[in-house]
C-alpha cells in the first residue's frame, strides 16, 4: 500500500515537474520572441550588425552540432557548407537575378548536397581520417573560389545585390534582422522537431555505438546521410544569409580560421545542445565587439575567456544549462 | 641630452610646418574633430598594425601642436582582424556609434572591398584608404573614397619598368598569392610585360600561410628567367628567398611594398639570399637616412616600443595630406567641404612619400609611381636601376 502511495506520489511529482517545466520553457520563449522583436528598438545600426552577425552564427552552430555533437561525426566541412551557401545565394542573384527568397532556397539546396557528398565517404571512414577528408574538402571549395574567375569571379570576391524589400524598415540592417532571425527560428525550430523524431534517436544511437545501432536496426547510413544533409542545408543557409549581411562574398571568409571559430562555438555552447550552440554563438561573436575597447589585448582576453569557460565549464554552455536548469534540459543533450 | 631635445623639437616643427597645422593664437575650445581609423590589429595581417600607428603618430604630433585651426583630432582606432565582417562592423561602429568626421583606414584590400558599399551608401562620408593597395578601390572612382597609396596598377608598372631597365632582361618569370591582393598585382604586370612585348616566362602560385616554396622554386630555376616579380607578403617572400638561395636561383627578385627589405633580411637571415633583392618602395627617402630621422623620431615618440619598419610610413602621406585639406577649410569643417578640397589636391607633397599626391574628381588614386630600394653592403639604398647579379 505505502509502496503504491510512493509511486502514486512519485508520478504527481513527475506530471506537475514537466508540467511546471513546460510552462517556463512557454513563457521563457515567448519573452524570448517579446524581447527579439523588440530589439531593433533599442539598438543603433552596428550593434544591429552585430546582432545579426549572431543570428547567423547561431545557425551555423546549430547545423555544425547536427553532426558533431549528435551523429558525434568528427566533421570538419562546415566552412565549406558556409561558404557553398554564399556562394550560391551570391552567384545566383547576380548570374541569373534569382530574387532573395529562392537564392536562399539555392544556398540550402547547394549546402545539402555538399553535406551528401562529405557523408558518402563518411560512410566509409571515421576519425581522424573523416577529419582529414572533410578539412581537403574544405580546401577544394576554397581552391574553386579561387581559380574559377569566370563563375566565382575569383580571389576579388563579387558584391551580393541589396534587395530593396530589406530597407523598408527604415534601416536595412533591420530588415535583414527580420528575415535572419525569421529564418533562424523556422529552422532551428525544424532541427529541434527533427531531433526528437527518429531521426534524432538514430543520429544518437549512430554516435553512441555505430555497431549497436545497426544490430538495433537503425540504418547507419541512412542517419549519415540525413544528418550531414541537413546539417549542410541549415549551414548552407546561413552562408547565404552571410552574403546578405556583409554585400560581398570573397574566398577569404571561408577558411580554416572560420572553420576554428564555428568549432569553438559549437565546443563551448556544448556537443548535443541546441540552446548551449545559440548562446556559445552569442557569446563568441558578441566578445570580440566588446573586446574592442581592449586595444592591443583583445586576443588575450578573448583566449582567457575561452580558457576560462572551458575549465569551468567542460561540457560547456549547454552542460551547465542541464546541471542548474532541469527545465531546460535537452534530452539528447551529449553528457 | 640637449642633442635629444633638439632633434626632437626639430622634428615637430618640421612635421608641423609641413602640415601647416600651428596657431597658437586661435583656441583649443572647439570640439574635436573624429578620425575614425580601422586596421588589422589582430589576426594573420597584424604586422599591418604599424600603418595605423604611424598615421596615429601624425595625428597625435598635431594635438600636441595644437591642434588644426584650433582644433583637437580624435582618433578612434579599431580592429578589423583583416576580414570583411570584422571591416565592416568596424565601419558601422565608427559611423552608427562614434559618428567620426571621417574615415582613414584600411590595409587589407578584400576588407576595404567588402566596405566599399557600405561606404558608397554613405555618400557625404570621406573615406581615405590607409593602406590597401588594390587598384579597384579608387577605379572606377567613387565620389567620397580616396587611395592615396600607390595602387597595385602603379606597384605592378614601376616593377615591371624596373626589371626590364636592364637591356639584358628578356625573361621575366612572376611568384605570387593567388588572393585578391596577389590577383592584383599579377594582371596588371602581365599586362604591362605585354606592352613590351613580353610574356611571362613561368607563373606560379604561392598560397599564404604556405611554409615550403620547394615546388615553385624549382619550376621557375626551370624557367631559367632573367628577373623574377614577387607578389608575396613577408613571411612568403622570405620562405620564397630562402628556398630560391637554397637551390641556387641566382636572379634579380622584385618585390612589392607590402614587404619591407629590412624585415625581410631580419626574417631570412642569411645575407646571400637576399643580395639580389629589389621590393618597390613607397617613401622619398630609406627610413635611417638624415632626411627621414624626423619623421622616425616622431613616430618613436608615441610609440616607443615599436620597430620602425618601411610599412610604419605608408599611412603618413594620407594622413599628412587630411590635416592639409582640413587646415584649408579653416573654421567651417564639413564633409562636403572636405570631399571637395580632396578633390583639389595637387601635386600634394608629403615629404614622406616617393611621388606627389593629386586628386581630382575623375581620379581618386593619388600615387602613380615609387622608388626601388636594394641592400648596398647591407645598407638599404634607392636605386633606380636593375644591376647585374654578382657570381
Amino acid at each position: 500500500m505505502s509502496k503504491t502511495a510512493d509511486s502514486s506520489a512519485t508520478g504527481n511529482y513527475r506530471v506537475n515537474h514537466l508540467a511546471r517545466g513546460r510552462t517556463l520553457r512557454g513563457l521563457g520563449l515567448a519573452t524570448c520572441l517579446a524581447l527579439l522583436l523588440g530589439l531593433p528598438l533599442l539598438v543603433n545600426e552596428y550593434q544591429q550588425f552585430v546582432v545579426n552577425t549572431m543570428v547567423i552564427y547561431a545557425l551555423i552552430a546549430v547545423g555544425f552540432n547536427v553532426v558533431l555533437g549528435y551523429l558525434g561525426q568528427l566533421a570538419f566541412a562546415n566552412a565549406a557548407f558556409f561558404g557553398v551557401g554564399a556562394y550560391a545565394t551570391g552567384l545566383t542573384m547576380v548570374h541569373l537575378a534569382l530574387p532573395l527568397p529562392l537564392a536562399l532556397l539555392a544556398a540550402g539546396a547547394a549546402g545539402t548536397v555538399a553535406g551528401i557528398a562529405v557523408a558518402l565517404p563518411a560512410l566509409r571512414v571515421q576519425g581522424h581520417y573523416l577529419a582529414i577528408f572533410t578539412l581537403a574538402f574544405g580546401e577544394l571549395m576554397r581552391w574553386v573560389y579561387v581559380h574559377a574567375d569566370a563563375v566565382t569571379f575569383g580571389p576579388s570576391g563579387f558584391n551580393v545585390p541589396r534587395p530593396a524589400a530589406l530597407g523598408l524598415l527604415g534601416s536595412p540592417e533591420r530588415g535583414k534582422y527580420y528575415l535572419f532571425l525569421a529564418v533562424a527560428i523556422i529552422a532551428i525550430g525544424a532541427t529541434v522537431r527533427l531531433l526528437r523524431s527518429r531521426f534524432g534517436r538514430a543520429f544518437v544511437a549512430v554516435r553512441n555505438n555505430e555497431r549497436a545501432a545497426a544490430s538495433l536496426g537503425v540504418s547507419v547510413a541512412r542517419a549519415k546521410i540525413i544528418a550531414f544533409g541537413w546539417s549542410g542545408f541549415l549551414v548552407g543557409v546561413a552562408g547565404g544569409l552571410y552574403a546578405l549581411l556583409n554585400g560581398r562574398v570573397t574566398p577569404d571568409s571561408f577558411g580554416l580560421a572560420q572553420l576554428l571559430l564555428n568549432f569553438a562555438i559549437v565546443m563551448i555552447g556544448g556537443l548535443g545542445s541546441v540552446l548551449g550552440s545559440i548562446l556559445g554563438a552569442i557569446l563568441l561573436t558578441g566578445a570580440p565587439e566588446l573586446l574592442r575597447n581592449f586595444a592591443g589585448i583583445e586576443e588575450i582576453v578573448f583566449s582567457l575567456l575561452l580558457i576560462g569557460v572551458l575549465f569551468f565549464m567542460p561540457k560547456g554552455i549547454g552542460g551547465l544549462i542541464a546541471a542548474r536548469i532541469p527545465a531546460l534540459r535537452e534530452p539528447l543533450h551529449r553528457e | 641630452m640637449r642633442r635629444t631635445t633638439a632633434i626632437v623639437l626639430g622634428a615637430l616643427s618640421f612635421a608641423v610646418q609641413s602640415t601647416g597645422c600651428v596657431n597658437a593664437q586661435e583656441t583649443t575650445s572647439s570640439p574635436p574633430i573624429k578620425i575614425g581609423m580601422f586596421a588589422p590589429l589582430t589576426g594573420s595581417a597584424a604586422f599591418a598594425a604599424k600603418v595605423a600607428y604611424g598615421a596615429s603618430s601624425v595625428y597625435k604630433d598635431i594635438n600636441d601642436h595644437g591642434g588644426i585651426n584650433g582644433r583637437k583630432l580624435e582618433l578612434v582606432l579599431e580592429d578589423d582582424a583583416c576580414d570583411p565582417n570584422k571591416g565592416i562592423a568596424a565601419v558601422k561602429k565608427l559611423t552608427a556609434q562614434d559618428r567620426v568626421f571621417l574615415i582613414h583606414g584600411g590595409w587589407c584590400s578584400n576588407v576595404v572591398l567588402a566596405i566599399k558599399p557600405e561606404i558608397e551608401r554613405d555618400n557625404t562620408l570621406p573615406y581615405v584608404v590607409l593602406g590597401a593597395a588594390s587598384a579597384s578601390i579608387s577605379t572606377p572612382v567613387t565620389a567620397n573614397i580616396f587611395q592615396p597609396v600607390a595602387t597595385t596598377q602603379a606597384v605592378a608598372n614601376t616593377m615591371v619598368d624596373f626589371a626590364l631597365s636592364r637591356p639584358d632582361v628578356k625573361k621575366v618569370a612572376i611568384i605570387s598569392h593567388s588572393d585578391e591582393w596577389g590577383k592584383s598585382h599579377l594582371q596588371p604586370a602581365i599586362d604591362a610585360l605585354k606592352a613590351h612585348g613580353l610574356t611571362p616566362v613561368e607563373t606560379v602560385y604561392f598560397e599564404r600561410g604556405s611554409t615550403d616554396a620547394t615546388s615553385q622554386t624549382l619550376k621557375l630555376r626551370a624557367a631559367k628567367p632573367d628577373a623574377v616579380l614577387a607578389v608575396l607578403y613577408p613571411a612568403e617572400l622570405a620562405i620564397y628567398l630562402r628556398d630560391a638561395y637554397k637551390y641556387g636561383v641566382r636572379v634579380p627578385t622584385i618585390g612589392t611594398q607590402g614587404a619591407s627589405i629590412e624585415d625581410t633580411e631580419r626574417r631570412i637571415g642569411i645575407p646571400d639570399a637576399v643580395r639580389d633583392l629589389y621590393i618597390f618602395y613607397p617613401l622619398s627617402q630609406t627610413i635611417s637616412s638624415d632626411q627621414f630621422k624626423p619623421w622616425a623620431e616622431i613616430f618613436k615618440k608615441y610609440y616607443p616600443a615599436e620597430p620602425i619598419d618601411t610599412i610604419t610610413f605608408i599611412g603618413v602621406g594620407g594622413a599628412l595630406a587630411i590635416a592639409d585639406v582640413i587646415k584649408r577649410l579653416g573654421p567651417d569643417v564639413t564633409r562636403e567641404r572636405f570631399l571637395s578640397e580632396m578633390n583639389k589636391l595637387t601635386n600634394f607633397d608629403s615629404g614622406v612619400q616617393a611621388s606627389t599626391m593629386s586628386f581630382s574628381p575623375l581620379d581618386h588614386a593619388g600615387i602613380k609611381s615609387g622608388n626601388m630600394i636594394h641592400l648596398v653592403d647591407g645598407v638599404p639604398t634607392i636605386v633606380s636601376k636593375l644591376s647585374t647579379p654578382k657570381p
